[in-house]
């Protein structure tokens, strides 16, 4: 059984079509890295997954509970952070905790050890007693980040989960987010910092435009690529470099007599350095350029439309 | 009991916001005004007993004054106006507020149920309303018994039903408030419009349904005067009778009256001020207060159709809440 | 002179704002209107003496009161938080000057606004009469005069409210709001609340002793047993006092009563009465000293207020942080 499984989620607003017969599985205990531009319908779909927005059509289920049909028993095992907003701003860190813990059962105990559990991972303790009010961003951040955590939940579903936080902040997140990964949890993240997802992701999905351009591990995405978009093979000798003319080259960029850049159907790596050291040539290097992330995410925005 | 906790956390915000305080110092300011300017009046009925007939609002009634009710009633009916704005404001940014700050999506990720949240809302400013009350009422009895006189049981009581009225008018406007901020999006919007909405109901509405049932009751016809020729020791004299209407006079008077009265059906003001009359009630012989039995089931009408004026805007509210996307 | 500065700075601000010309435009209805009526309806000659007597003795005063204060608590309470969250006033406290300039500059620049939209209205008042043939005469003209610096300070003491709200509130929306809720609070509800108090302590009116024998009354034969009968005038004394006791926080009341004293009406509610049934002038020949001596406390009341609202909002503004 897969962790959240969306499938045919569609959902207009007015003309603009936000979601577009998403279909989509996430597998149990993996980091799942949303990717998409702004306005692709990241958030959209987050909220469906929550209840909070009604799709037009399509189901969605957690942890085999259906999104719509079971909300409660879904909801008290998943936490969410959502984009862009705040929390009780009147009520102290330690009050907002507490409120939203008493939407559990827990013990008087447990939840007084939670949030204190909580407090100190996210770094508030000392201030528990304050007003949201006087926090900085980053520590409002922080607070709605540890609402998430509060009942230990299996699924953790994050929508931005660094936005607006410091360095320091956004380094303390992708702790916690590996923690919660060492558990076993299932954590469900968008974002748009592509450094953070490449390292914290087991797998990823590209959302453009309300459907999904790629999807799988890293690997596969990046191998999909090079497929569509072809390899890129760097090549340096010690002489000159002689003429390589295999059908699966597509063209060669020379950078000076030894050096080159080949792009090619496949990895002819092997077919290169056989043919070079047949004609007698040293081979300084010879490597494939893989493709960076963020290559792979512009290029899939871009050049697909 | 996820209401509750919503309620309570509601509560809490409610009343140690800046509006809340604002408001509960506006009122204690008009009490002590009003304590004020009756203070003679209340001291020479201190002891006594007045009944009176008394009509303001829409309502109108046989009511009882001692120094007890005189002030609690005073209390009470400035609430008429004030108390509806408080009510309106307290709901008018419930919802869409949340919404607008985001705080909903973080809310509705744990497990509670829609309904659950917009239940633990109304109750929770509920509670405000009741405070607030509360707050009045011992004002109002802490400066009767600061000038020295005696509160009377009956008056305590009918003071208590009184009350207990005053918190279903208010939670009316209540209600509208959170219907406004459910179908409104942006919550200063909402504001503005919940604080002119009320006043259009409590101040405007009396005013324009007077108006109109003038206009449908026409002209005022003439009455001739009566003339009467009496005998008397002295010979015949003729005597105009003081209290003569011609027939269509009074039907003239009665289709004004009925056309008052159907169209204040439609404003909460006219209920609540009957109901307030009714819980003071007075029995102009006995120069007493009408039976606790009897002055209930007077307004009774009045209070059906209050309930039906809170449960109706609240119900909308409710729906729009269940069935709208929370972004 | 800085202080002068920033007031014509506001000034400028103000003047391009929808906000204000919508109320300009109101004014100007206002203005037209109120004459308009005046020359269809025609002046009733016992009641009155000219018609601007009976423009600013009737509901029209009211409506003149009501804009005023909602001209100036508007503009006031978004004076200085809105600069606040805007950052302005960051920008502006950088500068070389101390920051009571800051806040006399806004008042200054409120108090043009305000000076400038009366005068227009007062201006158009008489030039719409000019247009419609109503005729000015020397004494309407200089109560018109007196009456203008009684109007700017009633303006004043709202606008001193409103920039307290604007000092104390931090987001512009939810100050207007509270403006707009004072507006009300003073113009309607008040009011209401002070005449059910009167009715609640007065009674309803008593009914006179009518001797026997009276064939052949009419109808303001009956009621001058109404106004003669003693007990009829002290339930009116009853009422009046109740209600203006609850009213004495409100300065729209004060503004009121002192605009009717200086057009002349009569000081006693009981006179106006009577002067209505009689079909009498509710106007009397008083001399400008003496309408000054009936209404001191009313204007003592609206400097009290006008000099409350300013320190608290000069203390405020002084110790706040300004981020």
């Amino acid at each position: 059984m897969h962790a959240i499984e969306i499938e045919n989620l569609t959902k207009t607003y007015g003309n603009l079509k936000a979601v577009d017969n998403l279909t989509l599985n996430v597998e149990k205990g993996i980091v799942f890295g949303f990717l998409g531009p702004n306005g692709a319908g990241k958030t959209t779909t987050i909220l469906s997954m929550l209840g909070l927005i009604i799709p037009d059509s399509g189901t969605i289920t957690i942890l085999g509970y259906d999104v719509f049909r079971e909300p409660i028993k879904l909801k008290e095992k998943i936490g969410f952070l959502p984009e862009n907003a705040t929390i009780y701003e009147e009520l102290t860190a330690w009050r907002n905790l507490e409120f939203f813990a008493n939407f559990y059962k827990m013990s008087r105990q447990e939840k007084e050890k939670r949030i204190e559990e909580l407090l100190k991972l996210v770094g508030l303790w000392d201030v528990r007693y304050k007003k949201v009010k006087t926090f900085s961003k980053g520590m409002k951040q922080r607070l709605l980040f540890a609402q998430a955590l509060i009942n230990d939940p299996e699924v953790l579903i994050l929508d931005e989960p660094t936005s607006g936080l410091d360095p320091e902040g956004a380094f303390l997140v992708k702790n916690i987010v590996k923690e919660e990964r060492k558990k076993g949890k299932t954590i469900f993240f968008s974002s748009h910092i592509l450094s953070e997802v490449e390292e914290l992701s087991d797998q990823v999905g590209i959302l453009v435009k309300g459907k999904l351009r790629a999807l799988g591990t890293l690997e596969e995405i990046k191998k999909q690529f090079m497929e569509l978009e072809g390899y890129e093979i760097k090549v340096e000798t010690k002489q000159a470099l002689p003429e390589l003319d295999f059908d699966e080259v597509i063209r060669i960029e020379k950078v000076n007599a030894n050096k080159a850049i080949i792009f090619a159907k496949n990895d002819i790596r092997d077919q290169i350095s056989d043919k070079l050291s047949k004609m007698g040539i040293t081979i300084v290097s010879l490597e494939i350029e893989e493709p960076s992330l963020e290559d792979v995410f512009l290029k899939t925005i871009y050049k697909r439309e | 009991m996820k209401e509750l906790n919503i309620a309570m956390k509601e509560f809490y915000i409610a009343v140690r916001s800046k509006r809340f305080i604002g408001l509960l110092l506006f009122y204690i300011i008009l009490l002590v005004l009003m304590n004020y300017a009756q203070k003679d009046e209340i001291i020479n009925l201190a002891g006594q007993i007045r009944v009176t007939r008394f009509g303001a609002l829409g309502g109108e009634g046989t009511v009882v004054f001692t120094a007890v009710s005189l002030s609690i009633f005073s209390n009470l009916m400035s609430l008429s106006v004030f108390g509806a704005l408080i009510g309106i404001t307290l709901g008018a940014d419930a919802i869409n507020r949340e919404i607008e700050e985001g705080t909903v999506k973080v809310l509705m990720s744990h497990p509670i149920y829609r309904d659950q949240v917009i239940n633990g809302k109304f109750l929770g400013n509920g509670l405000a309303l009741l405070l607030m009350i509360i707050i009045g009422y011992t004002i109002t009895m802490s400066f009767l018994l600061l000038i020295g006189v005696p509160l009377d049981q009956e008056s305590v009581i009918r003071a208590f039903l009184a009350s207990f009225y005053t918190l279903i008018y208010m939670l009316t406007f209540l209600s509208l408030g959170i219907m406004i901020s459910s179908i409104i999006k942006k919550p200063e919007t909402s504001m503005l419009l919940a604080i002119i909405l009320a006043i259009m109901l409590t101040i405007v509405y009396p005013v324009i349904s007077t108006v109109i049932s003038n206009k449908i009751a026409g002209d005022e016809p003439y009455c001739p005067p009566k003339i009467e020729r009496i005998e008397t020791p002295t010979g015949i004299q003729e005597v105009r009778m003081m209290d003569y209407e011609c027939p269509a006079y009074v039907e003239w008077k009665n289709k004004r009256e009925i056309w008052q009265k159907r169209l204040n059906l439609l404003t909460p003001t006219s209920h609540y001020s009957q109901l307030i009359a009714s819980a003071f009630a007075g029995d102009e012989l006995a120069q007493d207060y009408l039976p606790i039995s009897e002055a209930i089931p007077l307004a009774f009408n009045n209070l059906a159709i209050l309930l039906v004026q809170l449960l109706l805007p609240f119900s909308i509210a409710y729906m729009r809440f269940m069935t709208s996307d929370l972004t | 002179m800085k202080a002068l500065n920033i007031a014509l700075k506001d000034f400028e601000v103000s003047i391009k704002t929808k906000r204000f010309q919508i109320i300009i435009a109101l004014f100007a209805l206002l203005s037209l209107g109120m004459v308009y009526y005046s020359k269809r309806l025609g002046v009733s000659q016992e009641l009155y003496k000219t018609p601007f007597q009976m423009l600013f003795l009737s509901s029209f005063s009211n409506s003149f009161n009501y804009i005023i204060t909602l001209l100036a608590i508007i503009l006031g309470s978004t004076l200085i938080n809105s600069e606040i969250e805007k950052g302005t006033l960051r920008v502006l406290a950088s500068k070389p000057l101390y920051r009571d300039q800051i806040v006399f500059g806004k008042f200054l620049g409120g108090a043009m606004i305000l000076t400038v939209a009366l005068t227009l209205f007062y201006l158009l008042t008489l030039a719409s009469s000019l247009l419609l043939g109503i005729p000015i005469t020397v004494a309407d003209l200089e109560k018109l005069a007196v009456t203008f610096p009684f109007s700017l300070f009633y303006g004043l003491v709202f606008l001193n409210l409103g920039l307290l709200i604007s000092t104390f509130i931090k987001k512009p929306k939810n100050a207007l709001i509270l403006g707009v809720f004072l507006f009300i609070f003073f113009s309607f509800i008040l009011p209401i609340i002070a005449g059910i108090i009167g009715f609640a302590v007065a009674g309803l009116p008593p009914i006179p002793n009518i001797p026997e024998n009276t064939t052949d009354l009419t109808e303001e034969q009956l009621q001058e047993f109404f106004i003669k009968d003693p007990t009829y005038q002290e339930w009116l004394t009853k009422l009046t006092q109740t209600s203006e006791k609850v009213l004495m926080i409100s300065p729209n009341y004060h503004y009121q009563e002192i605009l009717r004293i200086l057009f002349g009406a009569k000081p006693q509610i009981s006179e106006i009465v009577s002067a209505f049934v009689y079909n009498q002038n509710v106007v009397e020949d008083r001399p400008l000293k003496e309408s000054l001596s009936l209404i001191w406390q009313n204007i003592t009341t609206l400097i009290v207020m006008f000099l409350l609202s300013f320190i608290l909002t000069y203390t405020k503004f002084m110790k706040m942080s300004l981020r």
